[in-house]
């Protein structure tokens, strides 16, 4: 499993992945309005004011032989200035740890290369899965935001997970000896 | 007490609790001191991080004109859910001015928005305001660890709430004023 910025010609992925409606499942809608191929293209090359403002930063997850599985993301949540994560997989691909690998060596990577004290991510309460995999990743849980994010026709409570930098102490995939 | 919308000739004062109140703050970041022909020129043309945030500032005055404070409300990314924050000058705190305006905010922004939650942060040590948000119907969410840099050191906040059903109907901006 690696990670990799998203580059232009996954754009075709990003599109089948964001306008299809039953890839988000019972915890998430679709994050941003259904956009076609050529709108999502145009957001690559002109990114609009509020992906600007959040530094909004997508990578492809892909298996060794290239195959895309997913997108892992980090942004900046405003004005605070705190960093968080997400991602998301296809459904083939999901329960078969690949969501805390990624999660893992995005962690290791922001914390090796930004002056950050805190990394965070939030989940749908309901969300078990995803809990597992920001637990395993070493993120541990602050609080519940009530009815952060309208879910499937109902407002939703959201846990807030958080792993500060000397929770995280050192890279874990990310080490200097790369393992073979 | 009463709130009201800033207006350019309240520059003044607003730069005055910003540079003067900010390095004496036990609980609140010392913000980027600006001075009042910056303030100006932001009023008059916001920046794009202040379009994204949809802040808008309010003065609390005495019912005699004389400004004792802000409340602000504005718009987080990229959730976008509705916070809150307010300052008094340090002669008029502990009179319950905080308290007031706040929850007249809260009331202003249930009855004239679409929002499901008001939300706002304390520093985890400033139990003033914490109580200011508890009699204003404020719950506490959780402790997001390390949040703002204080007094040189990175500092726990509060994240509090009031959902619009907890709110029920407006304490302050009822129908007969």
């Amino acid at each position: 499993m690696n990670l990799r910025v998203l580059e232009r010609d996954d754009i075709d992925f990003l599109a089948e992945c964001f306008n299809n409606m039953y890839f988000w499942g019972e915890y998430s809608n679709p994050v941003f309005e259904q956009t076609s191929k050529s709108g999502l293209m145009q957001n690559f090359d002109n990114p609009p004011n509020i992906a600007i403002s959040i530094e909004w930063k997508k990578f492809i997850v892909q298996k060794k032989d290239g195959n895309r599985m997913g997108f892992v993301w980090h942004f900046i949540n405003q004005p605070y200035g705190v960093m968080e994560i997400g991602c998301f997989f296809v459904p083939s691909e999901r329960g078969k740890g690949y969501g805390a690998e990624a999660t893992q060596l995005m962690v290791d990577y922001l914390f090796l290369s930004k002056n950050i004290g805190r990394i965070q991510a939030c989940t749908n309460v309901r969300n078990k899965t995803a809990q597992k995999v920001l637990e395993k990743a070493g993120l541990k849980i602050e609080g519940t935001i009530r009815k952060l994010l309208f879910v499937r026709g109902a407002w939703t409570d959201y846990h807030l997970y958080s792993i500060l930098r000397e929770e995280w102490k050192e890279p874990k995939i990310l080490t200097r000896t790369e393992k073979k | 007490m009463n709130l009201r919308v800033i207006e350019s000739d309240d520059i003044d004062f607003e730069v005055g609790c910003h540079n003067d109140g900010g390095f004496c703050a036990d609980y609140i970041p010392i913000e980027e001191q600006m001075s009042k022909s910056e303030w100006m020129k932001s009023f008059d043309n916001p920046t794009e991080f202040q379009k994204m945030l949809g802040l808008k500032m309010f003065i609390i005055q005495k019912k005699d004109g004389t400004r004792i404070g802000l409340v602000h409300h504005r718009t987080n990314q990229p959730y976008g859910t509705m916070e809150i924050g307010y300052f008094l000058l340090p002669s008029e705190r502990g009179k319950g001015y905080g308290t007031e305006a706040v929850q007249l905010m809260v009331d202003y922004l249930f009855l004239s928005k679409d929002i499901v939650r008001i939300e706002a942060t304390t520093n985890v040590g400033n139990k003033a305001s914490q109580r200011v948000l508890e009699k204003a119907g404020f719950r506490i969410e959780g402790t997001i660890r390390k949040l703002t840099l204080v007094r040189g050191v990175w500092t726990d906040h509060y994240l509090h709430s009031i959902l619009r059903e907890e709110w029920k109907e407006p304490k302050i901006l009822t129908k007969t004023a």
